[in-house]
């Protein structure tokens, strides 16, 4: 130990040289090592290679699980789309049929959706309300210019239709092509008969009921229904039909609203 | 000779680990100097006088066979290394002879500084090596080995430099020895 480390600088300076020397049989030396270490060097590789191909695995289970996610999210993107698409296909089909039938050029209108229907109350609610320039007793109509009813009560978005059947509507009609006017009231539950038809005048079961300018309630030549069933009664000074609508609540999807009544 | 023996085996084992298995584990396009964390660690605990007494210079024992083993399995001509890492050890045995600080945040410059050092002095022994000598072409070579991966090798080595220190610490605890600063 004294000898180190009295000649410390010379044995590191013999050591470099002897290392350096080592040059001259470089590629022996080197050789002797590499085959000395070359089973535990494939061993090392070997193992770096299954943890690489393991984390390589784990990071394309996370691509595909982020892949799947993305994928998912447009797929719900895409079925929204075609709800979207399929509602416009609808509405722009009901659109054409107004369009065909001139509502455009007789009333300004206002296309809604059916939200909710109460049977039981003869109304139903759709999507359009205050906001949308609805008001209270506009009435309602479907594209084929069935008569529906009247806007009841106006909220923010919605509004509630009281529809033609309701107990409390009550308005002026008319029998198509025959100079016969009377009244149409609602008997609740989806039913409603006309009234006030003088016993003179002559009616028939197929009748089309139609609204008249009188009153005002509803603008006039909309269609409320067909005569299903006369009453004539001797004591009773008019006669009364029961009527069988037109629109039929089950199917009732989208209405107008005539804004400019 | 025991410690000697277990230490050419230790730096056998890190060369072989640092050349096959860390080769898979690339960061940013760089990988660990094991050989150079070893010789900085060894130089840090020498001063402390825990694990390495520095009557036995193993900090310049770890530098000669640690640099050895780089250059073998390296094709750098044998003995490039072994300079360098003996210059490193030299210069940081100036500094941390002249310095008392524990601080852990001079600890990591230290750790930092050394390893641009190192790679300056490879740098410098791999231009000067290459006859004729021509400036220009030594030159070139400069931005090959300061490249954009010079960041991620340093941080890279960094960690796993205080990963070692605090390992070392642990040992230290376990052993229950104290550290005993080396002053003048």
């Amino acid at each position: 130990m004294r000898f180190y480390k009295k000649n410390k600088i010379l044995i590191i300076v013999v050591a470099i040289l002897f290392i350096l020397s080592l040059n001259f049989f470089q590629k022996p030396v080197k050789n002797f090592f590499y085959l000395a270490s070359s089973p535990v060097q494939k061993f090392f590789c070997r193992i770096g290679e299954n943890i690489s191909k393991f984390s390589e695995k784990i990071r394309k289970i996370e691509e595909l699980k982020e892949e799947s996610e993305e994928l998912k999210l447009r797929n719900q993107e895409l079925l929204a789309e075609i709800v979207s698409l399929k509602e416009l296909k609808t509405e722009n089909k009901i659109l054409r049929q107004a369009l065909g039938l001139g509502l455009q050029k007789e009333f300004k209108l206002a296309l809604a959706e059916v939200i909710g229907k109460e049977i039981l109350e003869d109304s139903i609610l759709i999507n359009k309300g205050k906001k949308d320039g609805i008001a209270k007793d506009m009435p309602v109509i479907t594209c084929q210019k069935f008569l529906i009813g009247k806007i009841s009560e106006v909220y923010k978005d919605f509004s509630r239709v009281m529809l033609i059947s309701s107990k409390e509507a009550c308005f002026d009609v008319q029998i198509y092509q025959k100079d016969i006017k009377g009244v149409v009231k609602g008997k609740g539950s989806l039913n409603f008969f006309l009234d006030l038809i003088p016993q003179d005048k002559e009616i028939s079961n197929e009748d089309i009921v139609i609204t008249s300018a009188f009153g005002g309630v509803f603008p006039k030549n909309l269609l409320v229904g067909k005569i299903k069933r006369i009453k004539i009664s001797d004591i009773e000074p008019f006669q009364q039909a029961e009527i069988s609508p037109f629109f039929d609540i089950k199917e009732l999807e989208s209405v107008f609203i005539i804004t400019n009544h | 000779m025991k410690k000697i023996l277990t230490f050419i085996l230790v730096f056998y084992f890190l060369i072989l680990l640092q050349n096959s298995l860390l080769s898979y584990f690339k960061v940013f396009g760089a990988i660990p100097n094991l050989i150079l964390i070893s010789v900085i660690l060894a130089t840090f605990f020498e001063r402390e006088k825990v694990i390495f007494e520095p009557e036995q210079n193993l900090s310049i024992l770890s530098a000669f066979f640690g640099g050895f083993f780089l250059d073998i399995f390296s094709n750098r001509p044998i003995g490039l290394s072994i300079i360098s890492l003996l210059l490193l050890v030299f210069i940081l045995k100036k500094i941390l002879k002249i310095s008392e600080t524990e601080n852990i945040l001079w600890c990591i410059f230290i750790f930092v500084f050394s390893i641009f050092l190192f790679k300056f002095f490879s740098f410098l022994a791999v231009g000067l090596i290459n006859f004729p000598f021509s400036l220009k072409g030594f030159l070139s070579l400069f931005p090959e080995y300061f490249s954009n991966s010079t960041g991620a090798e340093i941080v890279y080595n960094l960690i796993l430099g205080i990963l070692g220190y605090y390992l070392l610490e642990l040992q230290n605890i376990i052993q229950g020895k104290h550290r005993i600063t080396n002053t003048k």
